[in-house]
């Protein structure tokens, strides 16, 4: 795996979905809520790659997927916060997100965060492993760039 | 984010049935708090000698199906806590539904877990602004509802249905 590069994204739209049903009979009891239903919630992030920087503006989404604890085992804990990866010629990105922080995000991203900043290295098969992420609401100055 | 990518497959003749779009034109959300009776045990909605109700009231109107469309409707959620048992032998419906044929302003029930009260607070503040009710599809009413899904956009599966084309 490869030193951490930095990837600056540019936040242009952002959404959340919210899905509630009853969980159908052949769903694993440990794995419903409150014994008979599925809730999905996440964000959805849509924006551009200014660092590294390329000739043309390179489009990016992202999902947000909160780290929901399960019933028997509590939360998984991941290796890694996400992957950043090429799917049809599309640049995608997985951060995982703490519970806790699921909340705080959702009313930042409404307000005030306009920039994401992912550390990743080179993985295996193409996908990049994000080892750290932030959100902000400047750009954090380049090594070009002096600062505000 | 109004462009929705990607198209799937044709949907199954039975993918609409029980299936209703509303578009969100106003919502409203209510606290009430109340002092408690000694004997009321401590739970979800409760804390101390307070007793506390939060819900949201949704206005708005039916794009589909066709046989209800521009049909008002007011939504009413209440939020549940972590006590409450869905599934066989518990409660088997996350919601009620009122569409006879004969109304033009339709009603709603709607339970969502308690936990998921400042997420729909900000996102109906933000971005979402439909809501889709997947009923038990019964010809009488109230129609259990079984599933229910809030989105900012439509798929473009769905845009004939919704009279969007």
């Amino acid at each position: 795996m490869t030193n951490p590069q930095i990837i600056t994204i540019e936040i242009s739209a952002w959404d959340c979905g919210l899905h509630l049903r009853l969980s159908p009979q052949s769903m694993p009891k440990e794995m419903r809520l409150q014994g008979g239903l599925l809730l999905s919630c996440g964000i959805e992030i849509r924006g551009v790659v200014l660092e590294p920087e390329t000739s043309q503006p390179r489009p990016i989404r992202i999902w947000l997927q909160p780290l929901v604890p399960e019933p028997e085992r509590g939360v998984i804990e991941p290796d890694d916060c996400g992957r950043v990866l090429l799917n049809g010629g599309e640049l995608q990105a997985t951060l995982l997100l703490p519970q806790a922080a699921f909340q705080t995000s959702l009313s930042c991203l409404a307000a005030t965060w306009r920039f994401l900043e992912i550390e990743a290295s080179n993985g295996q098969e193409g996908e990049w492993v994000i080892s750290a992420y932030s959100f902000s609401t400047t750009r954090r100055p380049t090594a070009n760039e002096p600062s505000a | 984010m109004n462009a929705v990518d990607g198209t799937n497959a044709a949907p199954d003749p039975a993918f609409f049935d029980g299936r209703f779009l509303i578009e969100i034109e106003s919502w409203s959300a209510h606290l009430r708090v109340s002092k408690g009776s000694g004997a009321m045990p401590t739970s979800a909605g409760t804390s101390g000698a307070l007793n506390h109700e939060e819900g949201f009231e949704i206005r708005g109107h039916v794009l589909a199906p066709t046989a209800h469309r521009a049909k008002t409707i007011s939504i009413f959620i209440s939020l549940f806590g972590p006590e409450l048992r869905f599934g066989q032998g518990h409660l088997n419906e996350i919601g009620q539904f009122n569409f006879r044929p004969e109304e033009t302003d339709l009603t709603a029930t709607l339970h969502l877990p308690q936990s998921t009260w400042p997420v729909v607070a900000t996102c109906l503040n933000t971005v979402w602004k439909y809501l889709h009710l997947w009923t038990d599809n019964a010809a009488g009413t109230p129609a259990s509802i079984e599933a229910c899904s809030f989105s900012s956009t439509i798929h473009r599966n769905l845009s004939a249905w919704a009279g969007l084309e």
